[in-house]
C-alpha cells in the first residue's frame, strides 16, 4: 500500500501541484512572519550592545520626576574607589519621543511614524558609550549640534550650515558641526541622532541647571565591576545591597545602578515587546492564511478521492482493507505535507523579503535586518505543514475507506447517507464557536490574550460551522446569482449555473476559503466606519472648534496655544493635556488591569473658562466651572466603576507620594477627547508627568472671514512643521484617511488568504473540468464553441466567488455588528455600516472568480473533442 | 422550399428528394493515420463513399476495421490525415476549429453509445441543448413533432438520471432531429440497450428517415440493427469491403463472415 501511495503521487503531478500551492503559501506566510520577527530581534540585540558599548556601569534615578540625578551625584560617583570614568549625559524622557526635532533645509521635519528622533546630550568621550565623531567636531557650544551620518545623509544635513529645531520650548537654532558614528557600522536601525551639549539639551527642555538622565561610568582595569556597583549604589543614597531586578519594585531606592549585562538585556527586552506584537499580529495573519488552506486542502482531497472511486473499489475487490486504503491516502498527505513545507520554508523567505518591501511602500519601513531561519522557523513549519495536511486528509482518508467494492463497476460511492448527521454536526459546531465568540465578547477576559483567544478560536469554529452547513443553501444561493446569467448567456449561462449548484458541498468548502477572508475585511469595513461615524460624532457634538491643532509622536510646545491667542484672527483659543494616573479608589468592577488594586485613568485638564464655541464634554450633573484645585469631574461610566456620585470625594495620589482628595463637581458623558477625569490644570502638573499639549483648539473671530481665518492659521502651522494644523473640515479628513490606512493595511495583510482562497476555486474548478471530460466533450460535440466552454467555466468561478462573497460579507457585517455593540460605549458607541463599500467587496470578490478561472477555462477549452468522448 | 411547405415540418427543413444527385454526406479519398513509424495505424485507407439525402447507411465491419473514425472524420470531430469530407456542399476538411463548431450546431446530429446527455439539464433542455448554443429559437412545430414521436412528453422535465436507458436515447435521437441537421451519426446507439428497447430506438430512426425524410449514418455490430437500414456498409482494415442495398439479416451475417475472413 506505501507503494501504491508514492505511485499515485508520481501519477498525479497537476492535482500535486495544486494541492502543494495551498500549503506551501500557508506555511510560508507563518515562516515570514517568524523570520521577520528573528530577524529584527537580531538586528535589535546588535543594537542594544551599540547602545551600551564599553560602559560598564549605568546610574539612573529610580523615579525620574521625583528625583532626577544631578551634577553633585556625578561627582560623588567620580569620587569613588574603583570608578575610573565617569560622565553624565541629558537625554530627552522617553515619555516624550521625538521632543526634539530639526527642520530641513527644505522647511520640513522627518516624519514621526517611522522610527524615532532622539536627542541626547552629547559625552565626548571614546572610552565610554559607542559613538564617536565621523567628520567636523563634537558640539561645545550652545545650540551647536552633530548628527549621525546615515541621517546626515538621508536628509541633507551639512556641516555648517544653521539649522532650525523644535523644542518644547520653543524654536531654536544651531549649526551643524560634525557627525558621528553609532557603534561599528551606525546601525540605527532607521532613527535619526541628535547631539548637543548637555547645557543645550537643558534649555531645550526646560530642566534644572545641574539635572542630568544618566552616569555611564568606566571601572578601573584591577577593579571589581560587582564591587564598584555596591559603592556606587550606596554612595547615591540607596541601602546596601540593593536588588534592581524588579523594575516595579524600586522603593526606597535613589537610584538605579546596572553593569554591562544587564542594561544590554533591559535594551533587548524593551525591543522584543514591541517585536514580539508586531510578530504576533503577523503571525495572526498567517494563521488566517492557514487556516483557509485547510479548507482548500481538505477540498481537494476529497474531491480526488471522490474521482477515484473507481480506482479505490478495485483496490477493495482485490482484497485491500480499509485501513489500508485509509492508510494509502493518509501516507500521501504526509508526503505531501513534508515535502511542500520544505518549499514553503523557502517561499517564506521570500515572502519576508516581499513584505518589508511592502511595508516600506506604504511608508511603514523596517530597520534592516537579516535573514534568519532558525532551527525552531524549520520544525514549527515542518510540524505545522505536514499536520495541517494530515488533517485535512483524515476525513476523505475515512471517506475513503469506506468505498464499497462494487464502487470498482458501479463508478459511483454512497457517501450521500450520512448528509444529516453532517448539518447537525455542523449546527454544534456552529453553537460551540457563538459560545466562544461570548465568552470573548462578554466574559469578562482580563488580559488581551483573554480575550482574543476565544474570540479568534470562536470564529475559526465559527467558520468551520458555517462551511458545514453552507451546502445547504449554496445551491439555492448559486441559482439565485446565476439567475441573471439565463438571460444574459443563454444555456451557457444556464449550464454554468447548474454545474456550481449540482455538488453543493463542493461549491460551499470552496467558497468558504473566501467567505472567511472576505468576512474578517467586511468585519473590519464596518468597525472601521463605526468608529468614523463615532469620531463625526464626538465632532458634531463636542468639538465646535474651526482649528485644530494635533501632533504625532511628540507634544505640542505651549507656546503654540500663546501665539494663536495673540492672533486677532482667533476669538478663543484654548487646549487640552492628557496624562495618566491611578485613583487609589476601590473600582467596584474589574477595570483593575495591572491588578494593583487602583483604578487606572486618563487624566486631562484644559483652561474650563474658555470652552464656550469649542468643546463640549456633555456635562450632565454638577458644572466644569467648579472644578478647582479640590474638585474633579468624572466620566459617567468611572462614576458607575467608582461608585460615587457628585459631591462625592475621591482620591488621587500626586508625584510626590502625596494623596490629595478631591470632590466630584461634574458628570460628563463624552469622554473621547477628556477621557474618564478632568481635573485643575495645577493637579495635573503635580500628578502626571505630561510635558505639552495634545490638542490646540481655536475659535474664528466673529469679524474674521473664513479665508483670513484659514489664512491666519495656515500662517502659524507652517512655523511647526512637526504639528499637524487643521481645520474642522481637515481634521475629519485626515482621521478619515487614517482609518482607511489601517484597513488598506489589513486588506493588504489578509490579501494572501485571498490569493490562496482564488488559487482553491483554480484547483477545485480545474478537478471538475477533469472530472466531466466527457461531459465537455458531447457539449463540444453538439456544437458548443471553446469560447462557450471558456464562458461557462469562468461563470460557474463567478458562482462560487459570489457565493463566497456573500456569505463573507453578511458574515462579517454581523460579526462587525456584534463587535461594534460589544465594545463599551465610551470607546464606541455610533454603529454604521459601509453598504456602498461592502457591495463593492461582494462584486470584486464575485469578479475575483473570473481571474481564478482563466487556466481551468483555457484547459477545459483546448480538450480535444473525440478523447473527451471515448475516455 | 415553397413547395414543401404541405409536407412533415422535417421534410419542410430538408432538401431531400429535390436533389437525390447530391449527397448530404460524402467522403473523398480519405485517409486516416494513427502515430508515426512503428506504431502507425493506418485507420482509414483511402476510402470513397457518399450518403444520399433522404437514405439511412448501417456501417459494419469488425472491431478496428475504422468505422467510428471513419464517422468522427465525416462528422467533423476529427480531421482525415488526407483526402477530403463533406456535408452537403461544403468541404469540412477546409473548416476552422470555429465554423467546424457552427457546423456540428447546425448540419450535424450526434447520437452516442452511452453518454449522450448532460446531467444537470432537463430531457427538453437536453434537446433544445444545440439550438440553444446557437441561441436560436427552435421550431417549435418540429420540436413538437418529433417530441410526439419520441413518446417524452410526460417525462420532458427530468433530468437524465431519472430516464431509464431507453429513455435517455430517445432523447438522444429528438436531439438530433430537432436541429433538423443535414445528417446524423449515430455510433452503436443501441448497443447498451436490451434488444426490445433497441428494437423501439431503431424503430423510431426508421420512421425519421422515412416519414421525415432525414439523412442517417449508423454505426452497428448488430446485424438486426443493421437490417433496419436502406444500405449496409462493410469496412475491413480501413477499405471498403462490401455494400448491400435493401439488407436483411442473412445477407449481412453472409457479408459479414466473408468480411472477416478477407
Ligand atoms: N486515437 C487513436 N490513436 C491511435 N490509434 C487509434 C486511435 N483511434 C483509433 N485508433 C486505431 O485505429 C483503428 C480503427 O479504430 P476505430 O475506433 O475506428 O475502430 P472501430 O471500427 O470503431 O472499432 P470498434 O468496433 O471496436 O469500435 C484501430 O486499429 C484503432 O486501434
Ligand atoms: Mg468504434
Amino acid at each position: 500500500m506505501l507503494i501504491l501511495a508514492l505511485k499515485n503521487l508520481a501519477n498525479n503531478k497537476l492535482r500535486l501541484s495544486l494541492t502543494a500551492t495551498a500549503i506551501v503559501l500557508g506555511v510560508g506566510f507563518v515562516v515570514s512572519s517568524l523570520v521577520l520577527r528573528d530577524g529584527l530581534k537580531d538586528s535589535f540585540a546588535s543594537l542594544s550592545e551599540d547602545i551600551v558599548g564599553q560602559t560598564d556601569l549605568q546610574v539612573d534615578a529610580a523615579d525620574e520626576t521625583k528625583n532626577p540625578l544631578s551634577v553633585a551625584d556625578l561627582e560623588t560617583v567620580r569620587g569613588i574607589d574603583g570608578v575610573d570614568l565617569a560622565e553624565g549625559s541629558v537625554a530627552a524622557s522617553d515619555s516624550s519621543p521625538n521632543a526634539i526635532q530639526a527642520i530641513k533645509s527644505d522647511g520640513s521635519t522627518i516624519p514621526t511614524q517611522g522610527p524615532p528622533q532622539i536627542a541626547f546630550g552629547w559625552v565626548d568621550q571614546p572610552e565610554l558609550g559607542s559613538s564617536r565623531i565621523e567628520d567636523g567636531r563634537a558640539p561645545e557650544a550652545d545650540n551647536e549640534w552633530i548628527v549621525d551620518l546615515d541621517a546626515a545623509a538621508t536628509h541633507e544635513f551639512e556641516i555648517g550650515e544653521t539649522y532650525d529645531f523644535i523644542t518644547p520650548t520653543g524654536r531654536q537654532s544651531g549649526e551643524l558641526v560634525g557627525t558621528f558614528r553609532f557603534g561599528e557600522d551606525n546601525t540605527t536601525n532607521g532613527a535619526t541622532l541628535y547631539g548637543f551639549t548637555n547645557d543645550t539639551m537643558r534649555d531645550y527642555l526646560d530642566l534644572d541647571a545641574d539635572y542630568l538622565s544618566t552616569i555611564q561610568i568606566r571601572t578601573a582595569d584591577e577593579a571589581d565591576v560587582a564591587e564598584v556597583l555596591e559603592l556606587v549604589s550606596v554612595a547615591l543614597g540607596n541601602p546596601a545591597n540593593a536588588s534592581f531586578d524588579d523594575a516595579d519594585d524600586l522603593d526606597g531606592l535613589n537610584v538605579i545602578v546596572q553593569d554591562q549585562t544587564d542594561l544590554i538585556a533591559e535594551s533587548e527586552d524593551q525591543f522584543n515587546v514591541a517585536l514580539d506584537i508586531f510578530g504576533g499580529i503577523l503571525l495572526g495573519f498567517a494563521l488566517v492564511s492557514l487556516f483557509v488552506s485547510i479548507f482548500i486542502i481538505a477540498n481537494t482531497f476529497s474531491i480526488v478521492t471522490a474521482q477515484r472511486v473507481r480506482e479505490l473499489g478495485l483496490l477493495r475487490a482485490v482484497g485491500a482493507t480499509p485501513g489500508q486504503i485509509r492508510l494509502s491516502v493518509l501516507v500521501e498527505s504526509i508526503v505531501i505535507g513534508l515535502v511542500t513545507s520544505l518549499i514553503g520554508i523557502g517561499v517564506g523567505v521570500l515572502i519576508a523579503v516581499g513584505l518589508a518591501a511592502i511595508l516600506d511602500a506604504v511608508g511603514l519601513s523596517l530597520p534592516p535586518f537579516e535573514l534568519v531561519v532558525s532551527p525552531a522557523t524549520v520544525i514549527i513549519a515542518l510540524a505545522v505543514g505536514t499536520i495541517v495536511t494530515v488533517v485535512s486528509a483524515l476525513s476523505p482518508a475515512i471517506a475513503a475507506s469506506r468505498t464499497s467494492p462494487i464502487a470498482a463497476i458501479t463508478g459511483t460511492s454512497d457517501s450521500n447517507g450520512r448528509t444529516i448527521g453532517r448539518y447537525i454536526a455542523g449546527a454544534a459546531v456552529l453553537l460551540v464557536g457563538f459560545a466562544l465568540l461570548a465568552v470573548g465578547l462578554f466574559g469578562g477576559g482580563e488580559t488581551v490574550t483573554a480575550i482574543i483567544a476565544p474570540l479568534g478560536a470562536g470564529a475559526a469554529v465559527l467558520f468551520i460551522g458555517i462551511t458545514m452547513l453552507s451546502p445547504l443553501v449554496a445551491g439555492r444561493i448559486s441559482r439565485v446569482l446565476g439567475a441573471p446569467f439565463r438571460p444574459l448567456f443563454g444555456i451557457t449561462g444556464e449550464l454554468s449555473t447548474e454545474n456550481a449548484a449540482r455538488n453543493p458541498r463542493r461549491t460551499a468548502t470552496t467558497a468558504a476559503a473566501l467567505m472567511i477572508g472576505l468576512s474578517l475585511v467586511s468585519m473590519a469595513m464596518v468597525m472601521g466606519e463605526s468608529f468614523k461615524a463615532e469620531f463625526n460624532r464626538i465632532l458634531d457634538t463636542s468639538v465646535q472648534a474651526d482649528y485644530l491643532v494635533t501632533s504625532q509622536g511628540s507634544d505640542i510646545p505651549f507656546e503654540v496655544v500663546d501665539v494663536l491667542d495673540d492672533n486677532d484672527a482667533f476669538a478663543q483659543v484654548n487646549s487640552v493635556r492628557a496624562g495618566t494616573a491611578e485613583l487609589t479608589n476601590e473600582p467596584v468592577d474589574s477595570s483593575d488591569a495591572n491588578g494593583d488594586g487602583g483604578y487606572d485613568i486618563t487624566v486631562s485638564t484644559t483652561d474650563y473658562s474658555a470652552l464656550d464655541g469649542l468643546l463640549d464634554f456633555g456635562v450632565t450633573e454638577g458644572s466644569l466651572d467648579e472644578i478647582d484645585d479640590t474638585s474633579i469631574a468624572l466620566l459617567d461610566t468611572a462614576a458607575e466603576d467608582l461608585d460615587v456620585e457628585l459631591g462625592d470625594t475621591v482620591e488621587l495620589p500626586l508625584n510626590d507620594d502625596s494623596l490629595v482628595e478631591l470632590s466630584v463637581a461634574a458628570i460628563y458623558t463624552d469622554g473621547q477627547i477628556a477621557g474618564s477625569t478632568l481635573i485643575s490644570p495645577t493637579q495635573f502638573e503635580q500628578a502626571t508627568d505630561t510635558v505639552g499639549v495634545q490638542l490646540v483648539l481655536a475659535k474664528r473671530g466673529e469679524a474674521t472671514s473664513v479665508v483670513d481665518g484659514d489664512m491666519a492659521f495656515d500662517a502659524v502651522g507652517a512655523e511647526y512643521p512637526n504639528l499637524t494644523f487643521d481645520s474642522a473640515a481637515e481634521f475629519r479628513e485626515s482621521f478619515s484617511s487614517q482609518i482607511d490606512t489601517i484597513l488598506n493595511t489589513l486588506t493588504a495583510l489578509l490579501g494572501l488568504a485571498i490569493f490562496i482562497a482564488l488559487l482553491g476555486i483554480a484547483n477545485t474548478l480545474a478537478l471538475s473540468v477533469f472530472e466531466r471530460t466527457k461531459e465537455i466533450g458531447l457539449l463540444r460535440a453538439v456544437g458548443m464553441s471553446r469560447r462557450q466552454v471558456r464562458r461557462m467555466i469562468r461563470l460557474e468561478a463567478s458562482l462560487i466567488s459570489g457565493l463566497g462573497a456573500v456569505l463573507g460579507a453578511t458574515i462579517g457585517v454581523a460579526l462587525g455588528v456584534v463587535a461594534v455593540i460589544a465594545i463599551p460605549d465610551s470607546f464606541i458607541s455610533e454603529l454604521a455600516v459601509p453598504w456602498s463599500r461592502i457591495f463593492l467587496l461582494v462584486a470584486l470578490g464575485s469578479v475575483s472568480g473570473l481571474v481564478a478561472a482563466l487556466l481551468p477555462a483555457f484547459r477545459a477549452a483546448k480538450m480535444a473533442v473525440l478523447t473527451a468522448i471515448d475516455s | 422550399m415553397s413547395t414543401q411547405a404541405n409536407s412533415s415540418a422535417i421534410g419542410s427543413n430538408q432538401t431531400i428528394g429535390l436533389a437525390t444527385d447530391r449527397p448530404a454526406a460524402q467522403a473523398v479519398d480519405a485517409v486516416k493515420v494513427y502515430g508515426a513509424g512503428e506504431t502507425e495505424v493506418v485507420a482509414l485507407n483511402n476510402v470513397n463513399i457518399s450518403f444520399a439525402t433522404g437514405q439511412f447507411t448501417a456501417i459494419m465491419g469488425p472491431s478496428g476495421s475504422g468505422k467510428s473514425t471513419l464517422m468522427h472524420c465525416m462528422a467533423g470531430l476529427d480531421r482525415l490525415s488526407s483526402g477530403s469530407s463533406h456535408i452537403g456542399d461544403i468541404n469540412i476538411s477546409e473548416l476552422s476549429e470555429k465554423e467546424l463548431t457552427l457546423l456540428r450546431r447546425t448540419s450535424v446530429g450526434f447520437i452516442f453509445q452511452g453518454f449522450n446527455l448532460i446531467p444537470t439539464l432537463t430531457a427538453i433542455e437536453n434537446i433544445k441543448l444545440p439550438m440553444q448554443l446557437g441561441r436560436q429559437k427552435p421550431n417549435d412545430e418540429l420540436l413538437n413533432e418529433v417530441i410526439e414521436a419520441v413518446g417524452l412528453r410526460d417525462r420532458l422535465d427530468h433530468r437524465p438520471t431519472e430516464l431509464s436507458g431507453g429513455q435517455q436515447q430517445r432523447v438522444a435521437v429528438a436531439r438530433a432531429l430537432a436541429s433538423a441537421p443535414d445528417v446524423i451519426f449515430a455510433d452503436e446507439p443501441t448497443g447498451n440497450l436490451d434488444s426490445t428497447t433497441g428494437a423501439e430506438i431503431l424503430d423510431f430512426m426508421r420512421r425519421a428517415v422515412t416519414e421525415f425524410g432525414q439523412t442517417i449514418v449508423m454505426v452497428t455490430h448488430d446485424p438486426v440493427a443493421a437490417s433496419y437500414a436502406d444500405r449496409v456498409v462493410v469496412l475491413a482494415d480501413g477499405n471498403i469491403v462490401d455494400e448491400i442495398h435493401e439488407p436483411t439479416t442473412e445477407t449481412i451475417l453472409t457479408a459479414l463472415s466473408s468480411a472477416s475472413q478477407a
